[in-house]
């Protein structure tokens, strides 16, 4: 197999990203849909995150879209990345969708953890910061960067756990690679009380010596989730928990789907780690193998999460 | 062009009108090639340009013009480039026959609605 897959005809990742990004946004928008990338490659023009490349593509839909975005995409061939219990529960703010044709999966998000506010009058908050950047030399509609550092900052923190927010939050702020001007930093400071992330952001917030409370009241459910990922350390310990509690007679059996994938999901793992696909035992094993390596990490730093487990 | 995923494609534009502008003894210097502004794509990785037709929605297919076409591609840019620029081109990079490389390269893409063709 070459570096274009066996056909010699397959997107590498670092092209695949880009360009689906592109296409979704300007897809679901030829619909009639109210659609934002967010994360990934215009994120990183944004200079809210630092240059790496991405997995996958993230869009943030209208919520009262959501259901006709996620059908339109289906209509167009993609379909969920994973199937059944896993999809059930991880479809708690967005769907992972997949397609043959891309090397990346599709994250259809209808609300991004972390902001509070309920979906549909955060989402109107958020398309009011909307701004457009040039991806694949085409421009897309994406958040204006202080809304984009809200949903990085917020991805960042769920992505730890909550022993370690403090000294993320700090990082995040130093490590900003275009400091804020004082508009933005105005900008930024007026729109976090009106997503209701006050609380989630506050480590945040700290760091940049701003005080500041939720104008909206959170939304019960979405707090709840939010409470697990500080109480369980990352989405893949809460969601770990979340199947326990809801089903906990399939837990097992769902982990083990997860870790013998299918025929294609596992090339589209080997894909979007930018390894040679070897069949899918080779794919099982190197995801047993970099388990056992979280597990390790586990002993000497903390939880283990399924999102080490799976990318290493 | 290979569709990736060797997926058929969906023409866009006229076979006849895009082989006739294409012979490049009768085009002028000032007719110039664009990418089309409903392309999106990417130059990435050095033996291709990735591409997206964003006009065909649903049916809408990544592509990846290989090299060494690819060189083509990047001499139109994003600028655009006439007859006798991608001609030289192709020259440069040693391919045995520069006009029919280059006829062949704007004639499907003119076809497929990728490049346009624009007075300059």
């Amino acid at each position: 197999m070459n570096s274009r897959g066996a056909s010699g005809t397959e997107l590498a990742l670092n092209e695949a990203v880009p360009l689906c990004q592109a296409w979704a946004v300007a897809f679901l928008q030829g619909a009639g849909i109210r659609a934002l990338a967010i994360k990934g490659p215009v994120f990183v023009l944004l200079q809210v995150r630092r240059p790496r490349q991405s997995n996958d593509v993230d869009v943030l839909v209208d919520p009262s879209d959501f259901d006709r975005a996620r059908d339109l995409l289906f209509a167009a061939g993609w379909e969920l990345f994973i199937e059944g219990l896993l999809h059930d529960v991880s479809a708690v703010h967005s769907l992972t969708l997949a397609h043959p044709l891309w090397a990346c999966t599709l994250d259809l998000h209808h609300h991004f953890p972390g902001i509070l506010r309920e979906p549909q009058s955060a989402f109107d908050v958020l398309w009011g910061q909307r701004c457009e950047v040039t991806v694949a030399h085409r421009s897309v509609t994406t958040l204006n960067r202080p809304a984009a550092f809200i949903v990085e900052s917020l991805n960042s923190l769920r992505n730890l756990g909550v022993g370690v927010w403090s000294a993320e939050g700090a990082r995040l702020v130093t490590e900003l690679p275009s400091p804020f001007t004082p508009e933005e930093l105005n900008s930024f400071i007026e729109c976090v009380p009106r997503l209701a992330a006050a609380r989630t952001l506050e480590p945040v917030l700290r760091s940049l010596g701003v005080t500041t409370r939720s104008e909206v009241p959170e939304d019960s459910r979405l707090a709840v989730q939010w409470d697990r990922y500080a109480r369980f350390g990352t989405p893949g310990s809460a969601w770990t928990n979340a199947v326990q509690w809801r089903r906990p007679i399939a837990t097992a059996r769902a982990l083990i789907q997860h870790l013998v994938l299918g025929e294609q999901a596992s090339q589209r793992w080997a894909s979007a780690q930018g390894i040679p696909y070897r069949g899918r035992i080779s794919v099982m094993l190197l995801r047993i193998r970099r388990g056992l390596s979280a597990l390790g990490e586990w002993r000497s730093r903390g939880r283990p999460t399924l999102e080490n487990w799976w990318n290493g | 062009m290979t569709p990736s995923g060797d997926r058929d494609f969906e023409s866009t534009g006229d076979a006849g009108q895009a082989a006739s502008v294409t012979r490049l003894g009768e085009c002028q210097a000032s007719v110039v090639w664009k990418v089309s502004t409903n392309v999106a794509w990417v130059d990435a990785e050095p033996d291709a340009i990735a591409l997206i037709d964003l006009s065909l929605g649903p049916s809408a297919r990544p592509y990846l013009v290989l090299e060494p076409a690819a060189h083509l591609w990047r001499i139109i840019g994003t600028e655009g480039a006439n007859a006798e620029q991608l001609l030289s081109a192709a020259d440069i990079a040693g391919v045995e026959t520069p006009e029919r490389l280059v006829e062949a390269f704007l004639e499907q893409l003119l076809e497929l609605g990728i490049l346009t063709r624009e007075k300059r």
